[in-house]
């Protein structure tokens, strides 16, 4: 990493020192020795000792809802990335009276806290909630046998309705940087729109696009307000949901932090990719400059 | 030519429809709970509306088996916690985002990715270790540990936000006004932070609704004398329907608010802005 | 651009300046509040507690004591929210400070055990006046644990099985009985398993009850057996079974939204809940109850004070306060639908008919004696929890 042949003006000490010091300071003091404590605490058994039996016991009985909120995270993340590039590239191209009541429309559900969404779906989702309610009115559903949806797919919806606004409101503004002269002369040299979104747009924001995704990830699981009201004490559930059963029936730390360390890991490789494009990223900005 | 332009706006006619719909429609629950004083099935929409709880809600009538908690207070006490929260984050968040986008750092990779921790790892057991810590420091139950905690939650956003949108920003421009004798802290003011507004602006309006909806770490810390609002959902979310949809509402409204606030700063003067 | 920015600063400085006179000032409104003395009241369960200690009883309990204020805080329903309760007082108790910021709490069951591990409580019940009018066993044990003297019940509740009497013609009078209903009407029944609420828990327990035969030994005398616990593979295997054929839903409310949604015609629910909810317009009220056989538990919650509370005396007052025969009879039996703390025969009379008629008209006293039942001892209850998730999945 560090830099052999000389490149200008690489290591000025102390800038980027000082322009770090209060956020990374603040973060090892405030978050550093709990986040360890937690994760020691992982590796202690019931009596005290130094071994994997809390990891042993997750296994046994967690298994099944990791790999659920693996799979509930990849596929709302996935699908709120697509849904968020589709709308954001819209929103740059169109400047008709619609984009714009659709550019404010869009931003609601990011100002309704998880909490507040997690006791709407709740309402809504439900078996004889709005949705079926409304769906068995147009005939398109018979009330008796209504939409079951306090599962994978209801959960998926409610964090996929709650991240699109934030995501697009992200990429969309990538993409407000990107200067219309880059897609005019894309567009001058024959290019159709399709070739402008992903030989032009995605490219250009690709940083933009990579942190959205990653905060919707690592947002997604760790909400346990949405998972607890929608599915609660059904099975497969969220980690979340299994920590506060964990914490509050048993008092089992142990078991509560190992299945923090499975959550941690689950966004550790994810994120893993991102920060070493990025680096790589910088690096190759770095040439060009020379 | 013609038939081309209407396709286009029909589609764009739907696709408002659709946003519309997929928006308001599961939000119609929490509108009408707010003012349902009975609803059991099975009636579509409640036997009987009124603004009962909104009344109790806001302090203005007593409740009985409703616990109408203090929120008006709480709603001023959330609000100032955020606004606090906003500033000091960014001015932690600001600097550290631009390094860690224009220096190449050892172990950059590793720094940004400890501002993903917090998310990363489920709150509940790290707030517990966190209450002992600050009891210890006699921070528990003060507003001045709240507020510590809130940074901590909104810094996630603000360096890595903030990270993205100076990265987004072509080296040269900051390096031409440089070129030209300004000073490196000019050149910063002058050309690099105007064009980093909109993004810089998005994460400040983030870290405030962060602040704002903040509740585990809030509450671990808080109690028993700090009162925001999520808390008040949180006492009766779940139990009563009608309750937790009128504080539901009312969390809303600062929101939008700094938003619109935002936006106003933001006008013509940049270009595109964040919306 | 330039106005742009120094308008934007000039507002963000102001905004914080603001907010930070607000802070200084909300310091000294409590130090002008010191003059009285404040009592920290803190209580899980679910809202109505907080409803009652602030809109109820801490008015009427000011108007007896003009110099004490009370402050009510509220946890969260569950056993949420008296972990958290357990948390605080564990992290005071660790910080080594000489007074505690909670005075008085009212917890469940669970956080006896957690507690008294840790000696985080002062046993004060029996300097106070109410303590004879206490006779049941619940004030003496807590799931196993002795905690005679160290607490005072509030009040006590029962887990029951609701059910819609449109479509419910004959109700299942025992689990057996239920069993047989569940396989003629699937999907019409509905709990909330082990996990996002106790009602649900119940209804598991009482499940074991039945099956295994063995309450007094589960519940009362123990002893704690490892071969007890490999005996309910059968009774778990059954159940797996009968999940089949229910409805799950989210927890306690869950189960209350369900069968008040129409989704559901029967499940478990908390007795006081039920009726808070038909109150609120929840729930229609020609919905009934039935205790099945051979019974489903109910616990108390326990007024709890902390070692070093800040002011002992005036919480003693106010725990005197709240189990005094009055306060019983007025607040707890008939404002909020509980059966009382302390023995019922002190509050005869003071409890009004239709009230009366009410609570007790699905579930009598008769109901209750015999099959009102305590959850087990702590170890065979958290073995319950766990063999649940084992071998029910």
């Amino acid at each position: 990493m560090e830099a052999k042949n000389s490149v200008r003006r690489e290591f000025i000490f102390p800038p980027y020192l000082l322009l770090l010091f209060p956020a990374v300071v603040f973060m090892l003091l405030m978050y550093a020795y709990p986040f360890i404590a937690s994760f020691t605490r992982s590796l202690i058994d019931a009596e005290g000792n130094f071994s994997f039996a809390n990891y042993a016991k997750t296994w046994e009985l967690y298994l099944k809802d990791i790999l659920f909120t693996f799979a509930v995270t990849v596929f709302s993340t996935a699908a709120t990335g697509v849904m968020a590039v589709l709308l954001a590239v819209y929103l740059r191209f169109s400047q008709s009276f619609i984009s714009k009541i659709l550019s404010g429309l869009y931003k609601v559900p990011i100002f309704i806290p998880f909490v507040v969404v997690a006791q709407m779906m709740n309402s809504f989702l439900a078996p004889h909630g709005l949705l079926n309610i409304a769906l068995a009115k147009f005939g398109l559903i018979n009330i008796d046998q209504p939409l079951q949806l306090f599962n994978f797919t209801g959960l998926s919806f409610g964090f996929i309705w709650k991240m699109i606004p934030f995501s697009v409101l992200i990429i969309h503004g990538g993409f407000q940087m990107i200067d219309d002269s880059y897609i005019e002369a894309a567009r001058t040299a024959g290019a159709r729109l399709f070739k402008v979104i992903t030989k032009i747009l995605i490219p250009m924001s690709k940083s933009s696009i990579m942190v959205a995704l990653v905060l919707v990830y690592s947002q997604i699981v760790g909400t346990f307000t949405l998972p607890y009201m929608l599915i609660g004490g059904k099975s497969p559930t969220t980690i979340t949901v299994d920590i506060a059963h964990r914490v509050n029936y048993f008092r089992d730390f142990g078991v509560a932090n190992t299945l923090g360390v499975f959550s941690y890991f689950l966004v550790l490789f994810t994120a893993i990719y991102y920060l070493r494009s990025s680096v790589r990223k910088m690096a190759e900005d770095k040439l060009v400059q020379e | 030519m013609f038939s081309k332009k209407m396709l286009i706006v029909s589609l764009e006619i739907i696709l408002l429809v659709v946003v519309f719909l997929l928006i308001i429609w599961p939000m119609m629950s929490l509108f009408i709970w707010s003012i349902a004083e009975t609803w059991y099935w099975p009636n579509t929409l409640p036997q009987k509306i009124g603004f009962e709880y909104w009344k109790q809600a806001l302090g203005l009538q007593k409740s009985l088996a409703i616990g109408a908690v203090s929120i008006v207070p709480a709603f001023f006490l959330s609000l100032m916690i955020a606004m606090i929260v906003v500033v000091i984050s960014m001015l932690i968040a600001i600097p550290a985002g631009y390094a860690l986008a224009k220096y190449r750092i050892p172990f950059g990779g590793f720094i940004l990715f400890l501002f993903l921790m917090p998310n990363a790892f489920p709150q509940q057991p790290v707030f517990v270790n966190l209450l002992h810590i600050f009891t210890k420091l006699g921070l528990a139950g003060t507003v001045q540990g709240v507020i510590l905690v809130h940074i901590l939650v909104g810094l996630v956003f603000g360096v890595w936000i903030t990270n993205a949108t100076f990265k987004s920003i072509p080296p040269h421009m900051e390096e031409a006004a440089r070129s030209v004798g300004a000073g490196k802290l000019r050149a910063f003011f002058r050309i690099t932070l105007p064009l980093a507004a909109p993004g810089l602006l998005a994460s400040a309006v983030f870290v405030f609704i962060t602040s704002l909806d903040e509740f585990t770490g809030t509450f671990f810390v808080g109690l028993p004398f700090v009162n925001t609002l999520p808390m008040t959902l949180y006492s009766s979310s779940g139990y009563n329907m009608q309750f937790a949809s009128v504080i539901a509402i009312i969390l809303l409204i600062p929101s939008i608010l700094f938003m619109a606030l935002i936006q106003g700063v933001l006008k013509a003067e940049y270009v595109g802005g964040m919306g | 651009m330039q106005k742009r920015n120094r308008f934007t600063i000039l507002l963000l400085v102001s905004i914080l300046v603001t907010g930070l006179v607000l802070v200084g000032g909300k310091k000294d409104e409590a130090a002008a509040q010191e003059a009285k003395v404040r009592l920290v009241y803190m209580t899980a369960g679910d809202v109505n507690m907080l409803a009652l200690g602030q809109n109820v009883v801490g008015p009427e309990f000011s108007k007896k004591y003009p110099n004490i204020s009370l402050m009510t805080i509220h946890t969260g329903p569950g056993n949420a929210g008296s972990q958290i309760i357990f948390e605080k007082l564990l992290a005071e108790s660790e910080s080594k400070k000489d007074v505690w910021d909670v005075d008085v709490a009212m917890v469940h069951q669970i956080f006896m055990k957690w507690a008294m591990e840790k000696d985080l409580l002062m046993p004060y019940a029996k300097d106070i006046d109410t303590w004879k009018y206490v006779a049941s066993p619940f004030a003496k044990s807590s799931l196993g644990v002795n905690v005679e003297g160290y607490v005072m019940p509030m009040f006590h509740s029962q887990t029951a099985l609701a059910y819609n009497p449109e479509f419910v013609k004959d109700p299942p009078q025992s689990y057996e009985d239920l069993v047989k209903w569940v396989d003629k009407n699937p999907g019409k029944f509905g709990y909330n398993g082990i996990k996002g609420g106790m009602s649900g828990v119940s209804f598991t327990v009482g499940w074991i009850y039945w099956k295994s035969g063995k309450y007094e030994k589960y519940a009362v005398t123990g002893p704690f057996e490892e071969s007890e616990v490999a005996s309910w593979k059968s009774a778990f295997e059954d159940l797996a079974k009968f999940n089949k054929k229910v409805t799950f839903t989210g927890g306690n409310v869950g189960t209350l939204d369900a069968l008040n949604r129409g989704e559901i015609w029967m499940g478990p629910v908390w007795v006081d809940m039920f009726f808070t909810f038909m109150n609120e317009g929840k729930l229609n009220p020609k919905t009934k109850m039935v205790l099945p056989e051979p019974g489903m538990p109910g616990q108390p919650m326990y007024f709890v004070i902390p070692k070093k509370a800040a002011h002992p005396e005036e919480a003693k007052k106010f725990v005197e306060f709240m189990t005094s025969p009055a306060i019983q009879a007025k607040d707890i039996v008939e404002r909020f639908n509980w059966y009382p703390g302390i023995d019922g025969s002190y509050l005869k009379g003071s409890i009004p008919q239709d009230t009366y008629a009410k609570i007790y008209g699905d579930v009598t006293p008769e109901d209750l004696s015999k099959k009102g039942r305590a959850f087990p001892l702590a170890d065979y209850f958290n073995a319950i929890l766990e063999s649940y998730e084992k071998w029910v999945k």
